[in-house]
């Protein structure tokens, strides 16, 4: 019925590998210019002497600070992160979808919020609480600008992190130990401490790791409640380095400890997760039945109580506080008809430098989401298949930024690109090149994974069928792709809106963004309106999570940024 | 259809992969429009060999031609796309962000070829697969068969000369296997391409090919029609994995010279094979393998006190597996395995006669 014919042969030009490898070479020197140019720059100033003076007496503080910062903060961000990821994957507790929902959506809430939010409640004279309680207390109830207040932040902002580490390990966990546990005769409780801790506790000490790597890398609450009353920090160490009396050199010389810090605890992270296949930890993947839910019975009041906590805290808490506050006339007066207004918003569409901010941050945002979503996606393809050891090097430097806090970022951005010879101080452009500097790992890991997702087959189909390496692209890996395109613009969108601690470093008057101009309405004691620029921002970051949820149908839970 | 002259040539095809050895010095020819079965266990090269021809692999060392035009040697490497074959997918590869219309319609847009005419042959095309009416459907759309045919259409549409299958049945159900693997032939018969097939279902090997080739640990053990291939076994990898055989070892007691060639007594035990033919080199006391295929074996029930024919044995087990039974026999030392049409039951335990027709006694010749 088909007779052979001579049409199913295509003329083909010979081997292509010439143009890929030109490719590979064009996307090296673009990822060294991103990547590697910061950081052979910082390298190059680096000054031991500088080094030494580090840990002289009066200069030991900050770090120790952060430490013990650190160790603090990953103990009740533990004690709750792990508990509720349980309840949630495992238990009918009622309403559980919701509580991983808002789980979610509370890592979203920049920190920078949170601890406004808590400076207007808990602020030793000014906060709200407080005030209403002075005539009683004949005192503030409680201080947040203390170190207990840094920490209480440190593990609002850590928790989620614990949580989905822990539910991503409940996940990968085979239900079948715990049925086992079950027909033993165990009951809910024990099957949770004696079997189901057990079998999850790499997940959950890789989560630890990670949220201490963040804990100490973080500038917003050590800077709004720590500096303020003498409490240093790692971080605002390096932010009033740079802010304060500008000096480079010494800037990278305190930066080490801090790279090194994140660095050990991200090995630390790798280490557990990757050693999970041999070790004792094995979570066996198993094909088994989803497992059933565990009856809370009478522990059902008490789990939705500690359920609730956390999420009040994080989220319906710092929020309502921000909401509020932005509708009044004057904050500390509270809740009263005549108090409320909406001229605090009147007033930011009005404001130059907020319109300013907020243009930048979309600009911003918009532009290096879509950059990193094409970058990400031409990374992934051109990294995949046989490794080379070109591949390797670029793979290598990608990921790089990952041991690299944020303020660290900054401080390498100003010395590659600031000055002489690009002159790029006082440009929208330097913060871009700071925001593709510190997303880039995470652009590669989202597309890549979206790569890895694609059965080798389906492109190996499309050669077969006569696509040359480029049209295989275009009609089946890119749409393929697609999805995974989008995550990423979306995790860099949301990450470019929010970020605080590099642009804190970097951001000049001309330049300012809306976390920026935030910080800048707290310092010049506005709270009114600061709250009214909190509010605009956790529209657009809530906003773009809404979308990505239901224009894109991503899973928001896999947004974490 | 089929001329003598190869159509596909690999000439001391070896591939390693680090030091693993996946393909030793393969030498195949395959004539224009024959349907070739590489026949082997899991892990003995067959995928391999499939995607050198592709040319999603490329040899270490060996040449290969097709129509005369070397495709892969050791300087030249045409790509998979400038080889035009046609390739059906273990996993079956269809496209999930295109209908099947698209999956289909993408080879012949590639090929520059007119909307109308992209049209009409992959109606054509859909219809000969038996696809008609699917044509809009999403991939996620479409049962396990169905899919297969999608991969098979997507594969035929532009007139390939080779179709290359990896496994194409594998995934599905025992009934839709047999359905389409009734299909792959007629199919072939149809459109008249080389087909070469990879698979590790003997029956499949056997039920559609011209030839078989039956591979071990990177090797080819055997390559010849199926018919030849399960009489005439040359090694016994070749007589267990294509006949499912009984392997006895046993010696050369005398041999007699006949028109046709020699026939050998051979002695395994105290059973005696009294004419085993085939064996031209046979010397007496030389050691051979037997190879007996389970149906060509018979039992007879003996009756308790009857004296019984043949040789008896005892059975040692019996599994009953619908239209045949399989019993296990325990003759003079030999275990045998028996396969009869279920007329009567065997009991373990039971004494029964065996017997086995000369011509049914294969020898294998170790070292030849
Ligand atoms: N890309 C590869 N790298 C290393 N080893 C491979 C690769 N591809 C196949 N092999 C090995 O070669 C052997 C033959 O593989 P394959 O051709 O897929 O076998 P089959 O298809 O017969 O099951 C296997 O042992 C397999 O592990
Ligand atoms: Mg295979």
């Amino acid at each position: 019925m088909i007779s052979l014919s001579a049409s199913s042969k295509l003329p083909v030009s010979q081997p292509k590998a010439g143009r890929f490898n030109a490719a590979l070479i064009v996307i090296a020197v673009i990822v060294f210019g991103f990547v590697g140019y910061p950081i052979v720059a910082g390298l190059a100033i680096f000054d031991f002497g500088a080094l030494g003076r580090l840990f002289s007496a009066q200069n030991i503080d900050p770090l120790i600070n952060s430490i013990v910062l650190a160790a603090l903060a990953v103990i009740p961000a533990t004690a709750i992160g792990v508990p509720l990821a349980w309840m949630v994957a495992r238990t009918d507790l009622p309403g559980r979808n919701l509580v991983g929902l808002l789980v979610s959506v509370s890592f979203v809430v920049p920190n920078l919020l949170t601890s406004i939010a808590y400076i207007f409640l808990f602020g030793k004279n000014a906060g709200v609480v407080n005030a209403w309680l002075f005539p009683i207390l004949g005192g503030p109830l409680y201080d947040i600008y203390s170190f207990s207040g840094v920490v209480f932040l440190s593990a609002v902002h850590a928790y989620p992190l614990i949580f989905f580490t822990t539910l991503s390990g409940l996940a990968r966990m085979n239900p079948e130990l715990e049925e086992a546990g079950r027909i033993c005769g165990l009951s809910p409780l024990a099957i949770f401490f004696r079997i189901t801790l057990g079998a999850i506790l790499p997940s959950v000490m890789a989560g630890i790791a990670f949220a201490i790597a963040e804990t100490l890398t973080m500038l917003a609450g050590p800077l709004l409640l720590g500096l303020p009353v003498g409490i240093r920090f790692m971080t605002t160490e390096l932010y009033s380095t740079i802010v304060m009396n500008p000096n480079l050199s010494a800037a990278i010389s305190l930066s080490l400890p801090l790279v090194t810090l994140t660095v050990f605890m991200l090995w630390v992270q790798a280490r557990i997760l990757g050693g999970t296949g041999s070790s004792r930890f094995a979570i066996l993947a198993g094909k088994g039945a989803r497992s059933e839910t565990i009856a809370l019975g009478p522990l059902r009041t008490p789990a939705l109580v500690l359920a609730w906590i956390p999420i009040v805290l994080s989220l319906v808490l710092p929020v309502a506080t921000l909401l509020l506050g932005a509708l009044m006339k004057q904050w500390w007066r509270g809740v009263e008809w005549d108090n409320m207004t909406l001229s605090n918003f009147a007033y930011l569409i009005d404001d130059p430098s907020t319109y300013d901010a907020i243009r930048n941050s979309l600009i911003l945002a918009v532009g290096i989401g879509g950059v990193m979503a094409l970058l990400g996606g031409v990374l992934a393809i051109v990294l995949a298949g046989e490794q080379t050891s070109l591949k390797h090097a670029v793979r290598q430097l990608t990921e790089l930024p990952l041991g690299i806090p944020h303020v660290v970022a900054g401080v390498l951005i100003i010395l590659a690109w600031y000055g002489h010879p690009f002159h790029l101080g006082g440009s929208l452009l330097i913060l871009a090149l700071g925001y593709v500097l510190v997303t880039l790992p995470y652009a590669l890991k989202t597309c890549e994974a979206a790569r890895g997702q694609i059965d080798s087959a389906l492109g190996e189909a499309a050669q077969m069928v006569g696509c040359s390496p480029v049209q295989s692209w275009r009609y089946v890996v890119l749409p393929l792709m697609k999805n995974g395109l989008l995550t990423t613009f979306i995790i860099v969108f949301l990450f470019v809106i929010k970020e605080f601690s590099l642009t804190a470093l970097v951001y000049s008057s001309d330049t300012t963004t809306l976390p920026v101009r935030v910080f800048t309405f707290l310092e010049g004691g506005s709270y009114e309106k600061t709250a009214a620029a909190s509010i605009v921002l956790l529209v657009l970051t809530l906003g773009g999570l809404l979308v990505a949820g239901k224009l894109f149908r991503i899973n928001v839970a896999n947004i974490k940024v | 259809m089929s001329t003598s002259a190869p159509f596909i040539e690999l000439a001391g095809v070896h591939k390693e992969f680090g030091n693993f050895t996946a393909l030793a010095d393969c030498n195949l020819s395959i004539r224009r429009g024959e349907f070739v079965t590489l026949l082997g266990p899991s892990g003995c090269g067959k995928t391999t060999t499939l995607r050198m021809i592709a040319g999603f692999v490329r040899p270490t060392r060996g040449t290969i031609r097709v129509g005369g035009e070397i495709l892969s040697s050791p300087t030249a490497h045409v790509p998979p796309e400038g080889r035009g074959m046609g390739m059906v997918f273990q996993s079956y590869a269809v496209w999930p962000h295109m209908t099947v219309r698209q999956n289909v319609a993408l080879p012949l847009k590639l090929r520059k070829i007119a909307r109308p005419d992209i049209d009409r042959r992959v109606d054509e095309v859909l219809h000969l697969c038996r696809l008609d009416g699917l044509g809009d459907r999403d991939p996620h759309q479409l049962s396990g068969g169905q899919l297969q045919r999608v991969a098979l259409a997507r594969a035929l549409v532009y007139r390939p000369s080779v179709v290359l299958l990896d496994e194409p049945l594998s995934n599905l159900d025992v009934a839709l296997r047999e359905e389409l693997r009734h299909e792959l032939a007629s199919l072939h018969r149809a459109i008249g391409a080389t087909f070469i097939l990879v698979t590790h279902d003997q029956v499949e090997a056997m039920s559609l090919s011209d030839r078989v080739v039956v591979m071990k640990e990177g090797r080819i053990e055997q390559i010849g029609p199926p018919e030849e291939i399960y009489r005439n076994p040359k090694t016994d990898f070749v007589a267990q994995f294509v006949g499912a055989a009984n392997l006895v070892k046993g010696k050369v007691s005398s041999v007699r010279r006949e028109p046709a060639g020699k026939s050998c007594e051979v002695r395994v035990g105290g059973v005696v094979f009294p004419a085993v033919r085939g064996w031209d080199g046979a010397a007496e006391g030389d050691t051979v393998t037997l190879a007996m295929h389970p149906e060509s074996i018979r039992l007879q029930p003996i009756g308790p006190g009857e004296p019984g024919m043949g040789y008896q044995g005892f059975v040692r087990g019996s599994y009953f597996l619908g239209r045949t039974q399989e019993i296990l026999v325990e003759l003079d030392g030999m275990e045998l395995r028996v396969m009869q049409v279920r007329s009567r039951h065997f009991e373990i335990g039971e004494r029964v006669g065996v017997t086995i027709a000369n011509e049914n006694v294969i020898p294998l010749v170790h070292g030849a």
